[in-house]
């Protein structure tokens, strides 16, 4: 078929053209088509609906949570706990009165004679204690005490400090009381080796006796 | 305003964007239907059937074609679903010729050209007369493999099997 052919067609059958649905199509169609449309525009009615509640209930749940949160907030700032004092001086680990008015240490040790293992003496009112009867006689300070006598920056350190004597000072304590003298000063160079920033005394009777001196010094 | 937007409009529920969309092509499916399936009732049932799918589809249309490929591709489907039942009858376009070539005793000429096509077209198969049909609506060749479902080249072909036919037809009568 060539072109003037095709066009010849075309033209006679666009003649033809007066074809048509019967009127009761037609109605029945433009009807369900009118259906359709009122369908869609429910539908759409009904989602504005939800969209419009669920951002209220977006925004009021918000607010609550908001709410929720300051009141929270608030009321932890008033109940705070004051920062308890752990480790607090005891009565088993403070000194007599009478203990703490006239006691001197002897801090040359190496003037002492061989074979005394390094025993400073303590000269207090009118006797001289070994150095095993410091540790027997004398409690070890507290913990906190010894921290507070520290020139520690912050109170993180402060509690660093004090957590990892306690521990050691603990097990100290126990070896004196069963009378494990050497094992207890070995266990204290441990505590000094391991605590460098604890600024502790060079010996475990001179950390018995500290809580004996003015604060502030070590 | 052009078929598409008429079309959005209706999936957003207006409904007289329906009707103007209705109007404009209403007389041309049923034409097309009527001319491939030869019965007046047969046609008005298919091209309803047409529609009715556009109005289901209505919130789903996606302007991924235009508005006229995607109504006669839909009509396309239930045409070869009728002709699967029923065989194909596209003698209609043969009556259709025929009666203008009478009206056209007067201009003999072309009584006897539109005479000429009406034996070409008896020699085509249904899915080439559609093909043709198409083309005579309007449609390019893409718009055509859309509707068909088939691929250009095969369109082409078709179209270039068709014209061979009818000169050999004509080879042959004359």
């Amino acid at each position: 078929m060539n072109k003037s052919q095709f066009n010849r067609l075309k033209k006679a059958l666009d003649q033809g053209k007066s074809n048509n649905n019967a009127a009761s199509v037609d109605a029945q169609i433009r009807q369900l088509a009118q259906q359709k449309a009122a369908e869609i525009r429910a539908e759409q009615r009904q989602k504005a609906w939800f969209r419009r509640k669920a951002m209220s209930f977006a925004s009021a749940f918000s607010l609550a949570i908001t709410i929720t949160a300051a009141s929270l907030l608030i009321m932890s700032h008033l109940t705070a706990v004051p920062e308890l004092e752990l480790f607090a001086d005891t009565p088993s680990t403070t000194l007599s009165n009478e203990r703490q008015s006239t006691i001197t240490i002897a801090r040359s040790i190496d003037s002492l004679p061989p074979g005394m293992l390094a025993t400073p003496v303590v000269r207090a009112q009118s006797r001289f204690y070994s150095a095993d009867e410091i540790l027997q006689e004398f409690s070890l300070p507290s913990p906190t005490a010894l921290a507070r006598r520290m020139n520690l920056d912050t109170s993180a350190d402060r509690w660093a400090i004090v957590s990892s004597l306690s521990s050691a000072l603990a097990d100290i304590s126990a070896m004196i009381g069963v009378g494990e003298f050497e094992q207890a000063r070995q266990r204290y160079q441990r505590l000094r080796q391991s605590c460098a920033n604890c600024q502790l005394p060079n010996s475990l009777e001179e950390l018995t006796l500290v809580s004996l001196a003015p604060e502030g010094n070590i | 305003m052009s078929d598409e937007t008429l079309m959005r409009l209706y999936g957003r529920g207006e409904a007289k964007a329906f009707d103007v969309l209705y109007q404009r092509y209403k007389g041309r499916l049923y034409t097309f239907l009527y001319r491939l399936c030869g019965d007046h009732a047969i046609a008005e049932e298919l091209a309803q059937d047409a529609w009715l799918a556009v109005i289901r589809q209505a919130t789903n249309y996606q302007v991924t074609a235009k508005f006229n490929t995607w109504l006669f591709r839909i009509a396309h489907y239930r045409l070869v679903d009728y002709w699967r039942k029923f065989g194909s009858n596209a003698t209609v376009i043969m009556e259709e010729l025929s009666e203008q070539a009478l009206r056209s005793r007067d201009r003999a000429t072309e009584g006897l050209e539109l005479q000429e096509l009406v034996e070409m077209l008896r020699c085509l198969p249904p899915n080439q007369i559609e093909t043709l049909l198409l083309k005579i609506e309007g449609f390019g060749r893409e718009e055509i493999a859309e509707i068909t479902r088939a691929k250009p080249e095969t369109v082409k072909s078709r179209l270039r099997y068709a014209s061979k036919q009818l000169r050999a037809a004509m080879e042959m009568r004359a």
